[in-house]
């Protein structure tokens, strides 16, 4: 198996086991969606604590790719759960983060197709 | 060594899971979701390693550690390495950071492999275990005690002919005797495996006595046995 850098962590753990990494990515392609309106749901509902938990919950989802903007901005919402004041500002970078999601999703789909 | 994969992210468990199906020592009694879940299982079935996620949002990793008494080994896997510390107070075997590759985790599970190996062992040439019976310590040999029974604050062994109350648990107990030779069968009861004469549905015929087997441990004692 050759592979996008994108998705190097993956292919290093599936070292060639190619149905483990079409289960891997399916079950990312699948994760990833409903990761997304997880957080969009929590954002919605003002609720930090469950926005928080859920941006750690997709931080998991995606660690097998090298995707380190949606990682970092994973990370940067994980962190603030102390913070309610802090739901207007992520909700103004969900449309960066569905942005990064897609750009990810597009490549796990090509993969997939491959 | 059977061993469970708790983790709320299907992307994390199937990872573990796939380093685990690799692992030639390894055996996956169960992939748990949350670790209400798992506990319940661990009830049933004893496994030998808990290969743990630490933020889950039902209970964290470290608390579900506190939760046992009895706890067996445990490998935490997390993306931050902010509770490594916390997570070494409760001699957790290792501690991964996420993503997990398998060369990482072949080491974490080396480690819990040559653990449980030397547990299976017991303590290296005691043969003897001296115990206080009255104001006298007595010296039985290990060879001789064929089983064990808890009674409130004491404990009951009997070797050969004897039985002598001594005051002790069964953790205790457990403790002091090899693995391999020994197995808890009830929650009042240790049997030496080479004394069973027979096993009839839940009771052990031993030389001198029945033992009761509960539901919950038959398993493990089963899996203990050399049988066809």
């Amino acid at each position: 198996m050759e592979g996008n850098s994108m998705l190097a962590p993956l292919y290093e753990l599936a070292d060639g086991d190619k149905v483990f990494f079409i289960d891997m990515l399916q079950s990312m392609a699948a994760a990833i969606p409903a990761d997304i309106a997880a957080i969009e749901n929590a954002i919605e509902q003002k609720h930090i604590t469950l926005l928080c938990r859920n941006a750690h919950h997709m931080k998991s989802s995606i660690m097998y790719s090298n995707a380190a903007e949606l990682k970092a901005l994973l990370a940067m919402i994980e962190s603030q759960n102390e913070s309610a004041a802090a739901i207007d500002e992520i909700k103004s970078l969900l449309p960066k983060l569905k942005g990064f999601a897609e750009v990810l999703l597009a490549l796990i789909h090509k993969e997939l197709a491959n | 060594m059977k061993c469970i994969i708790v983790d709320d992210n299907e992307v994390a468990r199937a990872a573990v899971k796939h380093c685990v199906e690799k692992t030639s020592f390894l055996t996956l009694a169960g992939v748990y979701t949350n670790p209400i879940e798992a506990l319940k299982a661990l009830k049933k079935e004893r496994v030998d390693l808990l290969l743990l996620d630490v933020e889950m949002p039902e209970m964290s990793g470290i608390d579900f550690i506190k939760t046992f008494r009895d706890i067996p080994q445990v490998i935490l896997i997390t993306s931050k390495t902010k509770y490594a510390a916390e997570a070494f107070d409760f001699n957790v075997t290792d501690y991964i950071v996420k993503p997990v590759q398998y060369p990482r985790f072949l080491k974490a599970v080396s480690k819990a492999k040559d653990m449980y190996d030397s547990l299976k062992q017991g303590p290296a040439d005691t043969q003897e275990l001296f115990i206080k019976v009255d104001s006298k310590l007595v010296r039985i040999n290990i060879k001789d005690i064929t089983a064990i029974e808890a009674l409130a604050d004491y404990v009951h062994i009997f070797a050969g002919k004897e039985r002598y109350t001594v005051l002790s648990t069964m953790k205790a107990m457990e403790d002091k005797l090899p693995v391999k030779d020994f197995c808890r069968v009830h929650r009042s009861y240790i049997v030496r495996l080479d004394k069973i004469k027979e096993i009839d549905d839940h009771t052990i015929v031993m030389e001198n006595q029945n033992i009761p087997v509960s539901r919950n441990l038959k398993e493990q004692l089963l899996s203990a046995l050399n049988k066809l």
